[in-house]
């Protein structure tokens, strides 16, 4: 890693975060690539510890199958979304947890969210029948769905049009909710039971579909192509969410795999070995400033994480189930990682103490402010 | 202070705060010199006044003597480390203050705390018979202690392989704790009653003992060698309590009782310099504030005094000043910096800058510390 920003033509490269919905982010990279001087700020200027401060901490709302996913909203609260939870519940930027009401609940509705230009925050829908979001004042409300099934969609991203696509779990067509909210569907090429689940933006503004039990990869472009490619590893339950590296690298989180995967900003695909596997270890990751991705743990008795050089470790946690604690994680602006619970009693977090944390616009970035 | 960020091979420096616990803060002093760059940037980026900005605010708990020292904790809470109090008190990000139960509470107990890599807060034991430590989770545990004496210790350094060291205020020996919990002592080369009170970590990684009564200065390398060296001033019924490292790299001791600034650069050369303000018992521990400005907590001062990056030492009114009111203090991510409540019945902040030091920066062991 080279020292702090490049100097180009005899001016410093800042870095910039492209805007996420009106097209900036290309095909030929250039606004990532200067995203990446931002990420690289961060990694560069380290942290406090070279290890994890983890502790815990008490939720309002608590069930077996609470919540799943999480996402960070404008004003720094982080959402967690509801999957059989009767309450929303989100933790302010003073750590302050409190619940709120929902507009429709059921048994496993909502399966990860998504934050659109609006500040709107949505619910994917699993097995709910209809759409369902928070704005930015705090207002919930329901919208119509064009297609719902059982274990529909699980996870979603946002395109650099500033489209919602929700990833296919059972869904046999794609679906996607427009800036002006215009609900859509169009056709995928390969679907299975329980295909995928979650997404990632990739550089280019491809969406990649997370592979769990699908035999390929699946991804839309930013124009709205979808298309599959090859895989190095399968298997039933393989990887649950992603997170996208400083380097461009796309990394599968693994669930029962029994080796991490990757895709890069190429579209080379390559798997690299794990610490600790079991089955239904993890679901959802996220990327700390200090450039580690941070595996949230589901069945899992130990943290696990990858660094910016590809070091794979793992480490302590307080509270573990084997039972499925928590499931995907969110970044704030304090450094801070919260795991979603799940079934956990209690929230848990690492503190991460960077030097310099992403700001709250940085955290919000569709390439990592999803399940 | 030189503008900007250094260039190097076609790429600009942005600085980087070392890893406080896995010995990366280096005898030749490259971890430092990449740290004063991020110190650098706050330094150039001014103030909006020239003048602190001074504010109060209640406590929830108040008592005579009833907090020594704060320590800042990965959350952004900020603890006072009980002295006379029954409870822990501490201040949130908000800026909502609370308090908590203790497990142990004596007749002065601890003074001073620090921060362990696990997030584990530390209350220095003066004369606890047992350590006592608050988690991430705000969980408050003991644990024993293996020498335990009246006026032990005050203040504590963690050093750069992750021990905490406690600085001897009349103890004999040094007592430490590793980052596995694991408690040992270690000789020491001088000794006195009321010897040193508050330590500091320097550039290289020796850890310094602030001379309060003592002699000589004394110091424990990042290997563990323990050392002593001259001071240019001494009081024996009391001089400095409490240290704090500037951007340039020098240690200055906070004046208690002395009458005059004493300091050691990072080449082991020790000066004094004139202050403006001097009484007895006048302030206890300093902060080093994001530009540059190293301010000294008042006890029994009536004005707040300052060092800036450039040596200028100059004065300020304060919002409230009583006797014993406040020692030790600790900069939040905000930039405010609090005075830790002794025997003030409010709390007392002073901001002054245009840009702050994150997180990170604010837990480094080079500052979170009394």
């Amino acid at each position: 890693m080279k020292l702090g920003n490049p100097i180009v033509q005899g001016y410093l490269d800042n870095g910039k975060l492209p805007n996420a919905d009106d097209g900036s982010i290309d095909t030929a990279m250039a606004a990532w690539s200067r995203l990446q001087v931002l990420l690289n700020y961060s990694i560069n200027a380290g942290s406090t510890y070279n290890t994890n401060i983890v502790s815990t901490y008490s939720l309002v709302y608590t069930t077996t199958n609470a919540y799943t996913g999480g996402v960070i909203a404008l004003n720094g609260d982080m959402h967690f979304i509801p999957v059989s939870a009767i309450v929303g519940q989100k933790i302010n930027s003073s750590g302050v947890v409190s619940t709120y009401s929902l507009v429709y609940t059921t048994t496993v509705a909502y399966q990860g969210g998504v934050l659109n230009s609006k500040g709107e925050i949505h619910f994917v829908p699993y097995s709910g029948k209809y759409g369902q979001k928070i704005d930015a004042a705090g207002l919930v409300s329901t919208y119509s769905l064009v297609y719902t099934t059982t274990s529909s969609y699980v996870g979603g991203v946002l395109d650099p049009n500033g489209n919602i696509h929700f990833v296919p779990f059972r869904a046999v067509r794609g679906q996607s909710i427009s800036p002006t909210g215009v609900v859509s569907t169009y056709a995928l090429i390969y679907t299975v039971v329980n295909a995928y689940a979650g997404g990632v933006l990739a550089p280019n503004g491809d969406i990649h579909f997370v592979p769990r039990a699908a035999a390929v990869g699946q991804k839309v472009s930013s124009t709205g192509v979808v298309s599959t490619y090859s895989l190095a590893y399968t298997t039933a339950d393989a990887y649950n969410g992603g997170v996208i590296a400083p380097n461009g690298d796309i990394h599968f989180i693994p669930l029962s795999a029994t080796v991490g995967q990757k895709i890069n900003s190429s579209g080379v695909v390559s798997t690299y070995s794990l610490v600790y596997t079991t089955p239904n270890a993890y679901t959802g990751g996220v990327l700390a400033p200090n450039g580690d991705i941070h595996f949230a743990p589901y069945a899992a008795a130990v943290g696990q994480k990858i660094n910016s050089s590809g070091v794979v470790s793992t480490y302590s946690l307080i509270y573990t189930t084997s039972g499925g604690g928590y499931y995907g994680g969110i970044l704030n602006s304090k450094s801070e990682i919260h795991f979603v619970s799940l079934a956990a009693p209690v929230g848990q977090k690492i503190s991460i103490l960077s030097a310099a944390p992403f700001s709250l616009n940085l955290c919000c970035s569709p390439f990592f402010n999803k399940l | 202070m030189k503008l900007g960020n250094p260039k190097v091979q076609g790429y600009l420096d942005n600085g980087s705060v070392p890893n406080s616990n896995n010995s990366v803060i280096d005898a030749a002093l490259v971890s430092w010199s990449r740290l004063q760059v991020l110190l650098n940037y706050n330094i150039n980026a001014g103030t909006t006044f020239s003048t602190p900005i001074i504010s109060t605010y209640s406590l929830v708990y108040t008592t005579s003597t009833s907090f020594i020292g704060g320590v800042l904790a990965p959350n952004g809470d900020i603890h006072f480390v009980p002295y006379s109090a029954k409870v822990g008190q501490k201040i949130n990000s908000s800026g909502v203050v609370s308090t908590y139960s203790l497990i142990y509470t004596t007749s002065t107990p601890y003074q001073g705390g620090v921060l362990a890599p696990n997030g584990d807060i530390h209350f220095i034991p003066l004369s606890a018979t047992v350590g006592q430590k608050i988690n991430s989770s705000g969980v408050v545990s003991t644990y024993s202690l293996i020498y335990t004496v009246a006026n032990a210790y005050i203040g504590g350094v963690l050093a750069p392989n992750g021990d905490i060291h406690f600085v001897p205020y009349s103890a004999i020996v040094g007592q430490k704790i590793n980052s596995s919990g694991v408690v040992s002592t270690y000789s020491l080369i001088y000794t006195a009653v009321g010897a040193y009170a508050g330590g500091v970590l320097a550039p290289n990684g020796d850890i310094h003992f602030v001379p309060r009564a003592a002699a000589v200065g004394q110091k424990v390398s990042s290997t563990g060698v323990v050392s002593t060296y001259s001071l240019i001033y001494t009081n024996s019924s009391g001089a400095y309590f409490g240290g704090v490292l500037d951007p340039s790299g020098n240690i200055h001791f906070v004046p208690i009782s002395a009458t005059v600034g004493q300091k050691i650069n990072s080449s082991g050369v020790v000066s004094t310099y004139s202050l403006i303000y001097t009484t007895t018992t006048a302030f206890s521990g300093g902060v080093l504030a994001p530009n540059g400005d190293i301010h000294f907590v008042p006890y029994n001062a009536a004005v707040g005094q300052k060092i800036s990056s450039t040596g200028v030492v100059s004065t300020y009114s304060l919002a409230y000043t009583t006797s014993g009111a406040y020692i030790g203090g600790v900069l939040a991510p905000n930039g405010d910096i609090h005075f830790i409540p002794a025997s003030a019945t409010i709390g007392q902040k002073i901001n002054t800058t245009a840009t702050s030091y994150s997180l990170g920066i604010c837990c480094s062991s080079f500052f979170n510390k009394l």
